[in-house]
């Protein structure tokens, strides 16, 4: 049966009257059809990878150090989550501070990040670290 | 439904919009499935450890300083080398308190042995003097295979006349000689002169011409020169004989030549001993059957070859490889002077081998023994009339599980000292006889391949020495070193020791009678013999008998001889050479003591020549052990409190290191000294180690040490040992987790702060939920005053625990 149509589909093409215009058409579409789709699967591809990488970002401070000697605050962070990240900016009751930049910490990395800020003892301190994705690790912390 | 979805379709069937709006559609369907697909999971994923988060919860519940020590002394020694206990116990190493345990040292010098490398040297340019018979024995042993050293006589020789060619022209018979039957002096044939001595045949005519006494005693060569000629004797009708001192051998049978009626050369150089006598003689026998059997002898002469004799031993030794850098060095040479003392004379006696019933007929067996018979008869030994030895004629035949099994090729005669040796094995049927003499080594003198008999089913009707099972047939003479193995020893084995004495403990000799004045069986069979009716112990001995002359040692110094031994004794004998070792090269001679007019020709057996270069030395080695605990030890000291009693020993003491299964020669539990110069000096040496102090036990807990002590010297002294003793010690911080999540938390880190400064350790333990376990960490340090711990788990949890 499936032989048959075969041969009746190719016998119908041969007989076809219509010229070779609308068969080009056809086959231009199809192409920029696939191309369209092929930009969108990428795009895709990528939003979806900085989606995960957004929603896996996980950073935890382990310690928060307002280091006299260096008059620096310390803070020691560990990366928890199934992405890398880089701090992009540090805020000190929401001024932004300089840090030991480019602050980076892979899959399980931890390290110190040391905010140049004059501290004053006893006073207590909203720090926010912000990643390059956006993510906030806050809180506040109050010098010794 | 199905209806509904058909006709939503054909619309679509019907569609002339083209495939490109379908592929469109369907890849954004896609799409938009893996977007949403992803962020569902994505989320899951990061609220499942959020929520894990939110669930873990570990308190740090305590966190103190721990400063736990602990000490042992020893539970027990162990001697090591060959140092020795002297006194004190164990418990007396619990404390300083001068209450000593002692052990004493052994001496431990390294010592190394060369043995004789070559006979061949000739650093004086002198030849060698004397004979050798198997310097490969001086190498080896001592293993009773010995080199015999034996003199050679460098004298000049001289020959003195006997007969001084006696052509019989004087009176009949010439002085001195004698004559029987039918010999006389005639003119009608002669050599030399006008007359010859000559015998007359006919039928039974028989007759000897006769020598005077000859004295060949001090001959070492004898030599015989006639004419003769044989005008019809017949073989055997005319022989040539000569007197050993006991009996007439026939030597040559002149009637057998072919060229008769016409003179004849005799001329003969004689060498064997047995005819060195006081009453040596020569004669012509005849015994004819016929008138024409006419024979000749004229221009006699007979000469010796004596007189001037001089033994002499001179045999240089040298070892080419010799480490002459020791503080000691010595020269031992063991040597076997000779301790055969005597024989047994039977004169119609005989032994008894233990009480007769002793059986020799093993599968496999060696019989030996020396004998000298006064008689060429009888029956030397026997145990069955299957089993022994007689004669047959001058011939030994052996009854050996059957009758005449082998006959000797050799003739033997009386006054000579004969060496037999009878070998059998029922497993290869060979029978073998070996026969020396006391100038010749044993060789084979028959031999039945095809041997069939068995001997040892025989069993015994009573085993004796010369005689036969009963004292049958005693035989007349001198038997010596009566042995029995049970094995066929070879000829070479037989060879290597048929002359000298052994000790009684060789393998697989049963039996051994030295027959030295007694009958002891010094053999393992400890089958004692005994005498029986005529019998007597003799000093005249085959072989062994000990040399009457001092055998010296020379060493040579590189210009002359410096005597080190006057006289080898019997066994090991010692001799300090370090001043004369001065290169790897040393040579030493063997010289006899009487090296001018000494008649006595002497030999010596050398086992061994070697030498030997030690260092003096004494060593005490100890070793204790102990129990400790299992706990976690961040430091140990162990120390020990010794004194010797001589100064300046050299003391090493080792910790055993169980993770390296060894004891360190280096570093940790290593530790040395010398010690005070003076004696008796208690020293306390202890050594602290804070890395990896638990190497130093094992899984139980148990340590051990040893303490060695070695000085350089003759003087053997003691070690003290007061008190030794392990303090191990826990120093740190112990800090106490609690888990009162319902997840188990993997805990990865610890900070320790306080103002100054805020330290994070590495930690890696997991709590369980509800569990409480502690940490203990001797690199963590709780800083005074006020401070504050705080625990961080994988999960990103922390705990806070305040102090001060």
């Amino acid at each position: 049966v499936r032989c048959k149509k075969l041969r009746r589909f190719v016998k119908r093409f041969l007989r076809d009257k219509r010229a070779i215009t609308p068969v080009l058409s056809h086959l231009l579409l199809t192409v920029v059809a696939v191309a369209i789709m092929s930009i969108a699967t990428s795009a895709t591809f990528v939003i979806t990878t900085n989606l995960r990488e957004t929603m896996g970002e996980r950073v935890i401070v382990e310690d928060v150090w307002f280091n006299s000697a260096a008059g620096t605050v310390d803070v020691y962070m560990r990366n928890v989550g199934k992405a890398d990240i880089q701090v992009s900016g540090v805020y000190v009751n929401h001024v932004g501070q300089s840090f030991n930049g480019p602050f980076h910490l892979e899959i399980n990395e931890h390290g110190w990040l040391r905010i140049a800020f004059s501290w004053s003892s006893g006073e207590a301190y909203y720090i926010d670290i912000v990643t390059t994705r956006g993510t906030h690790v806050a809180s506040y912390y109050k010098a010794p | 439904m199905l209806q509904a979805i058909t006709r939503r379709l054909k619309p679509f069937k019907r569609n002339r919009r083209g495939i490109s709006t379908v592929i469109v559609v369907m890849l954004s369907l896609v799409l938009i499935v893996i977007i949403v697909g992803n962020v569902f999971l994505w989320s899951y994923q990061m609220n499942q450890i959020d929520w894990e988060k939110m669930q873990e919860k570990v308190d740090i519940v305590n966190a103190q300083f721990v400063n736990d020590t602990w000490a042992q002394n020893p539970t027990a020694y162990a001697l090591r080398g060959s140092t020795s206990w002297v006194s004190g116990d164990i418990l007396d190493l619990a404390a300083d308190d001068d209450v000593y345990m002692t052990f004493r040292s052994y001496s431990s010098g390294t010592a190394s042995s060369y043995f004789v490398d070559n006979d061949l040297s000739n650093v004086d340019s002198s030849s060698d003097k004397g004979t050798q018979s198997n310097f490969t024995a001086q190498q080896y042993g001592p293993d009773s295979i010995y080199d015999t050293l034996t003199e050679e006589n460098t004298a000049a020789a001289s020959n003195v006349t006997l007969i001084n060619a006696e052509s019989f022209e004087g009176p009949w018979p010439p002085t001195g000689w004698s004559e029987t039957g039918a010999w006389n002096r005639e003119n009608n044939q002669a050599y030399a002169g006008i007359y010859s001595a000559d015998f007359d045949g006919g039928s039974g005519l028989a007759g000897v011409l006769t020598t005077p006494d000859l004295d060949t005693s001090d001959s070492t060569a004898i030599y015989v020169d006639f004419w003769y000629r044989d005008d019809g004797s017949e073989p055997g009708e005319f022989v040539l004989q000569y007197y050993d001192g006991f009996s007439w051998d026939t030597v040559s049978d002149l009637g057998a030549t072919l060229l008769e009626g016409q003179w004849l050369h005799y001329q003969e150089t004689v060498t064997d001993s047995q005819y060195f006598k006081s009453d040596f003689r020569i004669r012509w026998s005849t015994n004819t059957n016929y008138y024409n059997d006419v024979v000749y002898v004229d221009l006699v002469t007979v000469t010796k070859e004596t007189g001037q004799t001089n033994y002499e031993l001179d045999l240089e030794a040298q070892w080419t490889n010799v480490d002459y850098t020791q503080a000691n060095e010595e020269l031992s040479i063991y040597v076997n002077t000779g301790s055969n003392s005597h024989s047994l004379d039977a004169t119609g006696g005989y032994m008894l081998i233990g009480d007769g019933t002793p059986d020799w007929g093993s599968t496999t067996g060696t019989i030996s023994f020396w004998i000298q018979w006064d008689t060429v008869a009888n029956r030397p030994w026997g145990q069955h009339d299957n089993m022994e030895a007689r004669f047959s004629g001058t011939n030994l035949v052996l009854d050996w599980g059957g009758t005449s099994a082998l006959t000797s090729s050799t003739s033997f005669t009386a006054g000579r000292w004969y060496f037999i040796a009878i070998v059998w094995n029922q497993y290869t049927d060979d029978l073998y006889l070996y026969v020396g003499d006391q100038d010749n080594p044993p060789s084979l003198d028959a031999y039945n391949n095809a041997w069939t008999g068995t001997v040892s089913t025989l069993g015994v009707t009573q085993n004796n020495f010369m005689a036969s099972r009963g004292g049958l047939n005693p035989t007349d003479g001198h038997g010596d070193d009566l042995r029995y193995w049970d094995i066929d020893r070879s000829l070479a084995e037989i060879q290597s020791d048929y002359n000298v004495e052994l000790s009684g403990s060789e393998t697989n000799l049963r039996s051994y009678f030295k027959l030295n004045n007694n009958f002891d069986d010094a053999g393992p069979d400890n089958n004692d013999g005994s005498g029986v009716s005529g019998y007597s112990f003799s000093s005249d001995v085959p072989f062994g008998l000990s040399s009457t002359e001092n055998l010296r040692v020379d060493v040579w110094t590189g210009a002359a001889w410096q005597n080190i031994f006057t006289d080898l004794t019997n066994g090991w004998n010692n001799v300090s050479v370090s001043s004369y070792l001065t290169s790897s090269t040393f040579t030493i001679r063997f010289k006899g003591s009487a090296e001018t007019s000494d008649s006595i020709q002497d030999s010596w057996n050398i086992d061994v020549a070697l030498l030997r270069a030690w260092i003096d030395e004494y060593t005490t080695e100890v070793e204790f052990t102990g129990l400790s605990n299992v706990e976690e030890w961040t430091q140990l000291e162990w120390a020990t409190n010794v004194g010797w009693t001589t100064g300046s020993v050299n003391v090493a003491l080792q910790l055993y290191n169980f993770t390296l299964d060894g004891y360190p020669t280096s570093g940790n539990g290593y530790m040395t000294y010398t010690s005070d110069s003076s004696p008796n000096v208690d020293e306390t040496i202890s050594q602290t180690i804070s890395t990896n102090p638990t190497d130093f036990r094992n899984a139980t807990g148990y340590w051990k040490m040893k303490i060695k002590g070695t000085k350089t010297g003759t003087t053997q002294f003691d070690l003290n040992a007061d008190w030794i003793e392990i303090r191990e010690a826990r120093l740190g911080t112990l800090v106490t987790f609690e888990n009162r999540g319902s997840l188990t938390s993997h805990i990865v880190s610890l900070w320790v702060n306080n103002s100054t400064s805020h330290e994070r350790y590495r930690m890696n333990f997991f709590i369980a939920p509800g569990e409480t376990t502690s940490y203990f960490n001797n690199n963590i340090v709780l800083p005074a005053g006020t401070y504050m711990l705080k625990v961080s788990t994988e999960r990103g949890n922390t705990a806070v625990f305040s102090e001060g």
